[in-house]
């Protein structure tokens, strides 16, 4: 008898623990193999319907690729070789498409002749669509069903074509392109060799299939490097659709990530409770001669039994369920799922990621079963983890490194010190679980004793206590569960929060109304008619605060007070790039906080500010503002401006191309006779009313401005992004299902293992009068005050960890799912209730007799 | 021959409580012991020091001439599976093995391992001469008491340990077949020559022995070699009155 068959023994012999510990360790198995066949049948999938669409090409090379590139020359055969000489690409193919760009000369209008050659990669192209046809020969041609009906020809018959500059020639019909294609319609399509010599030689353009899509830009830059000259189509369209899929791989991981870690828990849980249960017998084993080395061994053969047993069933049930699900049609992120994939490579890496995980998680309880001293069997009960002095030592130190860090990060707002601070927290909580769950059990049976006379009330903390250590396995799953649950949804919140923040601080207003050269075009943007902000202001839809800022001029500031953001240093001077722009003063002055504070007071000269100007740049009240026109050097065009006000920061006025200070601020009218602007580029609007819109847009049509404007709606990015969130909320409801489904198992199977081994114990309980029901109700509340305490420390824990989290993330506390969490404690004793139902019913229904015995 | 030597040895838990205190006790290459003694008395402390489970606050003991008390837990280990048999009062049975496995399962860790065909025939012997043979592959739960201390007692010999240590091996047993598992013990003994060192409560137990040492607040209070001559009766009411004049109960 070795180890391995005496590891093997005890999980042949017992079934019934072992089958549920298999099937919790295959639930997360299953998962993770179903995601990865979901995420490349998805992939598979969306590749096949880009592939329909752009054909299994991954770019086109070409001195022309359409007809507004210039220069007009075929490829060589030196640079087909180089481009064929790049490793990364894996097959070429050339397309002759003569009259590209001689539309006009050639009067070339009606048909497009291409050319491609007999090899693999012809039939990949969008121009090619022939069904089981292959390239036609010399003087033949494949021509669509609506050429041949207009032209009234048919296969087999010989057609005469003209090939500018060349002569006509007579070439035969040998087939029909797919008459679903109307866009190919006008297409003859050549053999190119033939084509070549009747028409421009070399092939226009290379198709360039390559070992992997994500190689693109890197092979775009080869090219580029090679030859600048080379224009190079990436097919950007559909990376665009490979993103949309990509975009699902960091969830699907972080899904997976957080089953690998609640199943290395659940696993740990679930060792600990069998090696408490077994350290009797793994006391006679130290006793009769096994070394520490060999009760490891011993441990770890059977998480190795376990895991491979379990890796197997939950590969078969994981990839049995997604194809099963996957064979009915459904659409997913967009992708119509059309075929199934097993990628047996990555299910292989996350299983033995998970495997690993299974034996990172055990070395806790393994180590604790090879520590068992030999002593021990000569103690009748189990021996019970005290609070030792060098516990509480340990404790206590733990507990004010943290506090120290937790303090410091909040003063010192580094990021790193709170990451620091996290880890410390999460270790304290960890590694003084036992202690501080037994104190809150004592806690709770001293609040319960005076008020509950009955014995089930005072007996399930008590039992809970006798058994801390199962208590704690279980505590320490729930706890992770609830921290990790926490963790996401509090960084979902600051993501929320931030991108929300943006997108208000991008869209001040409801509606927003630019000219269309907004943004790197604005220095050369003419405007709009003001006319139509007043059009738009009488509509009743349109209130306060809404408001209009002329079209800016833009020049050097000469005279910075304060240099810190200067960027141009001409001839020792600072100078920066800064606008000046007309709106409506009144509510800015109305609220100034120095200088004049109506707009009659405004001197023709003076200039208005904002705080956070004043502070980047240093101008003060009265200080003069020199701006140099960027677009002459002539005296003539420069100014010279008092400031005369410095107003409250407004969202309005801030300004995201000029940060980190604000444009310069005037009426319309001096900026007419300052600088004849009159124009306006911006519009911010407010507006109770989501369809304003509808409005605005009719105003601008009825002013003809649509081709000068455009129309930012908030509510509908505001809609877009609370479409994207949703999704990802959605994603974590469906991570938590998943980790309280694992919780449940960890309960199920923890409690029927922990009541087999107390089934004596329990049959002494009703032998000495207590009812079969009051048993139940003292089971049940067991397992309700173990899921109610853990809930409640992990959620002081994950308040205190989602408090680093958010201001490492510079978010603000109200984003803190203090409410989630309350919800959580006040659920929490069902999911105990339920996780102890089964194994409770089981118990009560032993012979007491038996047991007693 | 002294095989186990026990020379001064205390055993002190707190200023106030010395478990055992200088004693001195050696046991005889062959012999059998039974160290009796009141609940308190420290006999169960002093089993634990023989067998290497624990260290002694002072003092020595040693095996063969080995001083065991300064071994490191390796040295423990291999000691524990090589020198020493240990029988329990509550058997300590693998549940998930069958009693020839249980039997087998010490000589898993020994160094220099026999061919499984020889350690089985062994473990098959061992139990045919505990008359339980035809229960080899049974496993404990389907077995009654002494079944299961006889397997234990089997597991005990199995890698031919210089000592046999059990602690209240009957304990769990009613007399019937306590008596049955003792006179097997004995038989054992005197077949396969071992020391043999039993704890009991059990002066009926105790009197299977050649000589029983009398414990009391951790000191040796009372030595009783016996004679082969000796009968059971007279050895129970020897026990009996030195018990009683050393102010102990008799149960």
């Amino acid at each position: 008898m070795n180890l391995r068959t005496l590891a093997f023994r005890y999980l042949s012999r017992q079934r019934l623990k072992t089958m549920l510990i298999v099937i919790s360790i295959s639930l997360g198995a299953a998962l993770l193999s179903a995601s990865q066949v979901f995420m490349a049948s998805i992939e598979k999938s969306n590749e096949l319907s880009i592939q329909s669409v752009y054909g299994d090409v991954d770019l086109y090379v070409g001195y022309q690729l359409s007809i507004h590139d210039e220069l007009r020359k075929p490829l060589t055969e030196e640079d087909l070789k180089n481009l064929e000489s790049l490793t990364e690409v894996r097959q070429i193919g050339t397309i002759h498409y003569p009259y590209l760009g001689y539309e006009e000369e050639y009067k070339m209008w009606d048909d497009i002749y291409v050319g491609f050659n007999e090899e693999p990669l012809a039939y990949e192209s969008t121009m090619v669509d022939i069904g089981e046809q292959t390239i036609p020969a010399e003087r033949e041609v494949i021509v669509s069903r609506a050429y041949a009906s207009i032209h009234d020809v048919a296969i087999g018959d010989y057609i005469d074509l003209l090939f500018p500059p060349g002569e006509k020639e007579q070439v035969k019909i040998v087939g029909y392109s797919n008459e679903d294609r109307e866009d190919l319609s006008s297409v003859l399509l050549f053999q190119a060799e033939w084509l070549q010599s009747v028409t421009r030689k070399g092939p226009t353009m290379a198709m360039l299939q390559l070992d992997s899509h994500e190689s693109k830009q890197s092979v775009h830059d080869q090219i580029v490097q090679m030859n600048p000259l080379l224009n190079v189509d990436l097919l950007e369209e559909t990376n665009d659709l490979r993103e949309n899929v990509g975009g699902l791989l960091p969830i699907l991981t972080s899904i997976n990530i957080a089953v690998i870690i609640v199943s290395g828990l659940l696993y740990r849980s679930i060792m600990e409770v069998m090696i408490q249960e077994r350290n009797q017998q793994l006391a006679v084993l130290r006793l009769v001669g096994a070394s520490k080395r060999n009760l490891l061994f011993l441990a770890y053969n059977e998480t190795l039994f376990m895991s491979i047993v379990s890796l197997f069933i939950g590969l078969v049930i994981g990839i049995c369920t997604a194809l099963m699900i996957l064979s009915a049609p459904m659409t997913f992120a967009d992708v119509m799922i059309v075929t199934t994939e097993i990628p047996w490579l990555s299910i292989g890496f996350y299983l033995l990621l998970y495997v690993a995980s299974l034996f990172i998680f055990s070395v806790f309880p393994v180590y604790q079963a090879s520590n068992v001293s030999p002593i021990s069997t000569y103690q009748q009960s189990s021996s019970q983890l005290t609070l030792t002095r060098k516990r509480v030592r340990l404790f206590i130190v733990l507990l004010v490194c943290t506090l120290i860090l937790s303090i410091l990060s909040f003063v010192t707002t580094s990021v790193w010190l709170h990451v620091l601070s996290m880890f410390s927290i999460v270790m304290l909580f960890f590694v003084c679980i036992t202690h501080t769950l037994r104190f809150a059990l004592r806690v709770v049976h001293s609040i319960i004793k005076p008020l509950r006379h009955s014995s089930v009330w005072t007996l399930a903390p008590l039992q809970l206590l006798r058994h801390i250590q199962k208590t704690k396995a279980i505590a320490m799953l729930l706890s992770a569960c609830i921290i990790l649950t926490t963790l996401g949804f509090t960084t979902l919140e600051n993501l929320k929060e931030t991108s929300i923040d943006q997108l208000f601080s991008l869209n001040p207003a409801d509606f927003r109304v630019t000219s269309y050269a907004y943004g790197n075009y604005a220095l050369q943007n003419q405007g709009f008619s003001p006319e139509l902000y007043d059009e738009i202001t009488l509509q009743n839809d349109v209130s306060e605060p809404s408001n209009y800022f002329t079209t800016p001029f833009i020049g050097l500031t000469t005279n910075l007070p304060n240099a810190t953001w200067a960027t141009e240093d001409v001839d020792g001077t600072a100078q920066v790039l800064a606008q000046i722009k007309g709106t409506d003063l009144h509510p800015y002055l109305e609220v100034a906080r120095q200088g004049k504070t109506t707009i009659n007071e405004l001197d023709p000269f003076d200039v208005v500010i904002t705080e956070r100007t004043a502070d980047a740049l240093g101008y003060e009240i009265g200080d003069q503002i020199n701006l140099k026109s960027i677009e002459s050097d002539e005296e003539a065009f420069d100014f010279s401006f008092t400031v005369a006000s410095i107003v409250s920061n407004h969202p309005f006025l801030s300004n995201e191309q000029f940060e980190p200070f604000d444009s310069f601020l005037m009426t319309p009218k001096q900026m007419d006779d300052h600088f004849a602007i009159t124009q306006h580029s911006e519009l911010l609007l407010s507006s109770a009313n989501r369809q304003a819109e509808q409005q605005i847009h009719e105003t601008i049509e009825s002013l003809q401005l649509e081709n000068d404007v455009h129309v930012i709606n908030r509510y509908a990015a505001l809609e877009e992004f609370q479409e994207q969130y949703n999704e990802r909320l959605y994603v974590l409801a469906f991570t938590i299902g998943i980790m309280i489904v694992l919780t449940m198992a960890g309960l199920f199977t923890s409690s029927m293992s922990t009541f087999q081994a107390r089934l004596t114990e329990l049959s002494i309980l009703r032998s000495i009068g207590l009812f079969h029901k009051q048993l139940h109700r003292t089971l049940l509340l067991e397992g309700a005050f173990l899921t109610f305490i853990s809930a409640l420390m992990a959620s002081v824990c994950s308040l205190w960890l989602s408090m680093h989290l958010t201001f490492s993330l510079q978010g603000s506390l109200s984003v803190l799912p203090v409410t989630e969490l309350f919800i959580i404690i006040v659920l929490s004793p069902v999911l105990g209730i339920l996780g102890f139902l089964l194994p409770t019913r089981w118990a009560l229904r032993q012979n007491i007799l038996k047991h007693l015995t | 021959m002294v095989l186990l030597d026990v020379n001064g040895v205390s055993k002190i838990y707190s200023p106030r409580f010395y478990a055992l205190n200088n004693l001195s006790v050696s046991f005889e290459e062959g012999s059998f012991t039974a160290i009796m003694g009141s609940s308190g008395s420290g006999k169960s402390t002093l089993l634990h020091l023989l067998a290497g489970l624990d260290k002694p606050t002072s003092g020595t003991i040693t095996l063969k001439g080995n001083e065991i008390t300064n071994f490191n837990d390796n040295q423990l280990t291999r000691l524990r599976n090589e020198e020493f048999g240990f029988v329990f009062q509550q058997f300590h049975l693998l549940p998930v093995l069958t009693a020839l496995e249980n039997v087998i399962i010490p000589t898993s860790f020994t160094k220099h391992r026999p061919s499984s065909k020889e350690i089985t025939a062994r473990a098959q012997t061992l139990l045919e001469r505990l008359h339980i043979g035809h229960l080899a592959h049974v496993l404990p739960k389907k077995l009654s008491g002494g079944q299961q201390q006889r397997v234990a007692i089997a597991r005990a010999m199995i890698n031919k340990p210089s000592i046999v240590v059990a602690d209240e091996p009957t304990g769990s047993l009613d007399s019937f077949t306590s008596s049955i598992v003792m006179k097997e013990f004995k038989d054992l003994h005197q077949f396969l020559g071992y020391t043999m060192i039993i704890v009991t409560h059990d002066p009926t137990v105790a009197a299977f022995a050649d000589r029983v040492v009398i414990m009391n607040d951790g000191k040796l209070v009372s030595n009783l070699p016996f004679s082969t001559s000796q009968s059971m009766d007279q050895k129970v009411k020897t026990i009996h009155h030195t018990q009683l004049q050393n102010g102990q109960m008799v149960e």
